[in-house]
């Protein structure tokens, strides 16, 4: 398994204060890595530096080791990574169909990297109804997988999810989970997934980290991680 | 070089007032208000007309002043109210609104200038070497009294607190449960006044004409750049400095392209700083 | 409609648009032609300034400088004993250079200062195009030497409408078309999916200057005449007004924005303050009650009249598809 995403030793400082603070992870191909951590534990900052549009104060992070190194997200998008947000944004008067061609169209043409052709990614997301609804109509369970699918439209070999199942119930977050798996399995995508959402995350992901306090505090698998003990202290609860 | 220096302090002092007009409907509205060139004229016209018919100065400068701020704050009423939430709109409004404005006072008054008598025209101030015509000196009294007061109103009222928060953040003072639609026309009812008393203090150095405003506004533009969007200590600062730039300018280069030394300035701050000095609201994705 | 034959029908109609243009210049009596003419060359104008403000949403009101340059360009170099077409090929060509300093500064900046900023450059260019009398003879105006035959400068204006609207719907339908709306659409998402938001920006300020530049090239010679109160701020907003009122992206918006803004008030022969103020009230009350201007109210209500489902979330601009018709 090669690692396709590695951060090294990353620090990210605003002001004084470490909202990163020496983490070193690393993403293989294929596989779906979870990040978790309570709040203010630097897991959205983490992932800002990793898409490479937030420059680190210090470390490293390599995409296929060549480094990127906070150049600002078109050249994270070219260089092929994908990323939604934690809070839905859209175009809220686009059809989904029109910002996925949006998104197509800024794609590195010259990265050999197979993509999802329009059809295969609204199928696995679910999304084939709403392709030509405005992207403002739809429910919000629907936005959440809509950022997804535009993401996917840049053909990208990583793809970085902030809360991804936020407002969504049981049954949608399932339709998500097993979307990224199809995603991850189909195309060999590394993907992270930061949630809140144990039942959602835990099932889902291949490996997990787990931060406080801007540095890591547990890697492993699920059941490696559920049942660490300073994990359960500091963050899971029983 | 002390003329030079003085004649900068009185251009300074009229771009300060209408800066200062514009930075604070600018804070709370985010987009530059063309229309107030408009106000400017309007206010200019209602002080003549006033005095044409034999109105005393006092009472047309108030009337003048007056009619700035009711004009300043229907335009808040009838048009950018109702583009509030939709900044983008907004350039478009004011476009229109100066339209109508310039082209009500071309058709009501004729194209060609006119003279604003005032008691002090006829007086001539000399100080160490240099001089300074009344109505110049009246303007820079006009301003930096006018300036004061408002300082004193941001300062010390609640009222003017709240404006200031408004004007500077509109979005956090709204999280500060500040009602954020009085302030809002608050600001444009100072704005006005502040457009009429630049317009009672401007017209008699000049002329009165509907595009007496135009070349002033694009100036104070600059200066709205320059000191911060929503600042007024800023507006005020970079009033005066891009006053003296500009009288330097025209005395040591060209009289006629003495606006275009604002222009000048504008184009430096913007390729050094293209997010403006002090950065814009621009809502961020992540 | 198929994608190919929606393409050749509005062809076929922007060609019988321009027949139509060709009979009412080579028909029309005196002044009515010479309104006509004014028509389409504003129309052309007003297509260079459709795709910076009509698509990407971004205020310039620099474009009435640019129908200046091309005007006074092509008409200074005729006089030096230039080549017709070389002089208002270069008049073209140092506008879109201006235009390339101008959105160098002013294109990288938000939407508020690019307003302050192209306000400004067309205030300076109408300052210098006054002030250096040597070159422009200021105020009173330059007589312009012919460069073809009035016959070939009809038949150029009759082809150019109707190729200018053919080149921005080209441009509208392309990967180029996407990104200026996505500005509009809201320019932190655009620039986070990867759209190169600045250079697109200045991209698009260019090719409003080459249509602006040309459409003075053309005014120059229809004329015979040109002076500075023909290119002035003033005239700047009226173009904006006409992308305004027309709908914005709109593809036809040209071509109504130029008929109502100009062509209507010299028709009914109103002064200009009447004709302005007019204006100015019409273009407030459109932008305040339908966004979409006349042509996207005109769509709405034909919608509605025809029973079509309203589509949940309106518009106020022309979406991708719409902003063909």
């Amino acid at each position: 398994m090669t690692a396709i995403l590695e951060a090294r030793d990353v620090v990210k400082r605003f002001g004084g204060l470490a909202a990163v603070d020496g983490v070193s992870v690393s993403l293989d191909a294929g596989t779906i890595l979870g990040l978790i951590g309570p709040n203010g534990s630097g897991k959205t900052t983490l992932l800002g530096v990793l898409a490479g549009t937030q420059a680190p104060t210090a470390g490293i992070v390599l995409l296929n080791d060549r480094p990127i190194s906070g150049n600002g997200p078109r050249h994270s998008v070219r260089a092929g990574i994908g990323r939604t947000f934690q809070t839905t944004r859209l175009f809220p008067t686009w059809t989904l169909g029109q910002c996925m061609r949006l998104a197509r169209g800024e794609r590195d043409k010259r990265r050999s990297i197979a993509h999802f052709s329009e059809d295969e990614i609204t199928e696995a997301l679910g999304l084939q109804a709403d392709i030509d609804r405005p992207c403002g109509s739809l429910t919000s369970a629907s936005q959440r997988l809509a950022m997804i699918a535009i993401a996917l439209s840049t053909a990208p070999s990583v793809l970085l999810l902030d809360e991804p199942a936020v407002g969504m119930d049981s049954s949608e977050a399932v339709v998500l989970a097993d979307a990224i798996r199809q995603v991850r399995t189909a195309l060999g995508i590394g993907v992270i997934v930061v949630d809140h959402n144990m039942h959602f995350l835990m099932p889902l992901a291949d490996a997990v980290v787990v931060m406080a306090s801007g540095r890591i505090l547990a890697t492993g698998t699920p059941a490696e991680v559920r049942a660490n003990e300073s994990v359960i202290a500091s963050y899971l609860g029983s | 070089m002390g003329q030079v220096l003085v004649n900068g302090v009185f251009l300074g002092s009229l771009f300060a007032v209408v800066a200062v007009g514009l930075t604070l409907v600018y804070g709370v509205m985010e987009v530059p208000n063309f229309a107030h060139a408009g106000i400017i004229v309007l206010a200019a016209y209602a002080t003549f007309e006033m005095s044409e018919r034999g109105a005393p100065f006092v009472v047309a400068a108030i009337v003048g002043v007056a009619a700035g701020g009711v004009v300043s704050v229907a335009t808040e009423l009838f048009a950018y109210r109702w583009v509030r939430n939709n900044p983008a709109a907004a350039p478009a409004v004011a476009l229109g609104l100066l339209l109508v404005m310039q082209n009500t006072a071309l058709r009501a008054w004729g194209g060609e200038g006119k003279a604003l008598d005032t008691p002090y025209q006829g007086v001539l101030v000399r100080f160490g070497g240099v001089s300074l015509s009344g109505v110049k000196l009246a303007l820079i009294i006009f301003a930096a009294v006018s300036l004061v007061g408002l300082g004193l109103v941001l300062a010390r009222t609640s009222l003017g607190r709240a404006v200031r928060a408004v004007a500077q953040d509109r979005e956090a003072a709204a999280m500060l449960g500040i009602p954020i639609q009085q302030q809002y026309t608050l600001a444009f009812l100072i704005a006005g006044l502040l457009a009429g008393v630049s317009a009672v203090a401007y017209a008699p150095t000049f002329q009165i004409t509907p595009y007496m405003a135009d070349e002033v506004l694009l100036s104070a533009f600059v200066v709205v750049v320059v000191g911060g969007l929503g600042s007024v200590g800023g507006a005020v600062v970079g009033g005066l400095v891009l006053g003296v730039v500009e009288s330097f300018g025209a005395y040591y280069i060209s009289a006629a392209y003495q606006s275009a030394f604002g222009f000048v300035a504008l184009v430096v701050i913007l390729v050094a700083r293209p997010g403006g000095l002090l950065g814009t609201n621009a809502r961020r994705v992540a | 409609m198929p994608a190919a034959g929606r393409h050749l029908a509005v062809m076929a109609g922007l060609a019988v648009l321009g027949l139509i243009g060709y009979r009412l210049l080579t028909t029309l009596e005196g002044g009515k032609a010479h309104i006509c003419m004014l028509v389409m060359v504003w129309a052309i104008a007003a297509t260079g300034l459709n795709v910076i403000l009509g698509l990407a949403g971004y205020p310039s009101l620099v474009q009435a400088s640019f129908f200046g340059g091309g005007a006074y360009i092509s008409s200074l170099l005729l006089q030096h004993g230039w080549q017709p077409a070389v002089a208002a090929v270069l008049g073209i060509v140092l506008t879109m250079a201006g235009a390339v300093l101008i959105g160098l500064v002013f294109a990288r900046t938000r939407g508020q200062y690019f307003a302050i900023g192209t306000l400004f450059s067309g205030a300076v260019v109408t300052l210098v195009l006054i002030n250096e009398k040597g070159v422009t003879r200021g105020q009173q105006g330059m007589p312009v030497g012919l460069a073809w035959s009035t016959d070939l400068t009809i038949k150029l204006l009759a082809v150019s409408v109707p190729a200018s609207l053919a080149i921005f719907y080209v441009i509208a339908r392309s990967h180029i078309g996407d990104r200026l709306r996505s500005i509009r659409e809201d320019e932190d998402l655009a620039a986070h999916l990867g759209v190169p938001t600045a250079q697109i920006k200045l991209i698009a300020l260019v090719i409003s200057s080459a249509f602006g530049a040309w459409a003075g090239v053309l005014q120059a010679q229809s004329d015979g005449l040109i002076s500075p109160s023909q290119f002035t701020f003033v005239k700047g907003f009226l173009l904006f007004v006409a992308i305004g009122l027309g709908g914005y992206g709109r593809l036809l918006t040209p071509v109504i924005g130029s008929f109502i803004v100009i062509g209507v008030p010299e028709l009914l022969d109103l002064g200009p303050g009447i004709s302005q103020i007019a204006l100015g009230v019409l273009f407030l009350v459109v932008t305040l009650t339908v966004p979409g201007g006349l042509i996207g109210g005109a769509e709405g209500v034909a919608r509605r009249a025809a029973g079509v489902i309203r589509r949940p979330t309106g518009s106020d601009v022309a979406t991708p598809s719409e902003a063909l018709t």
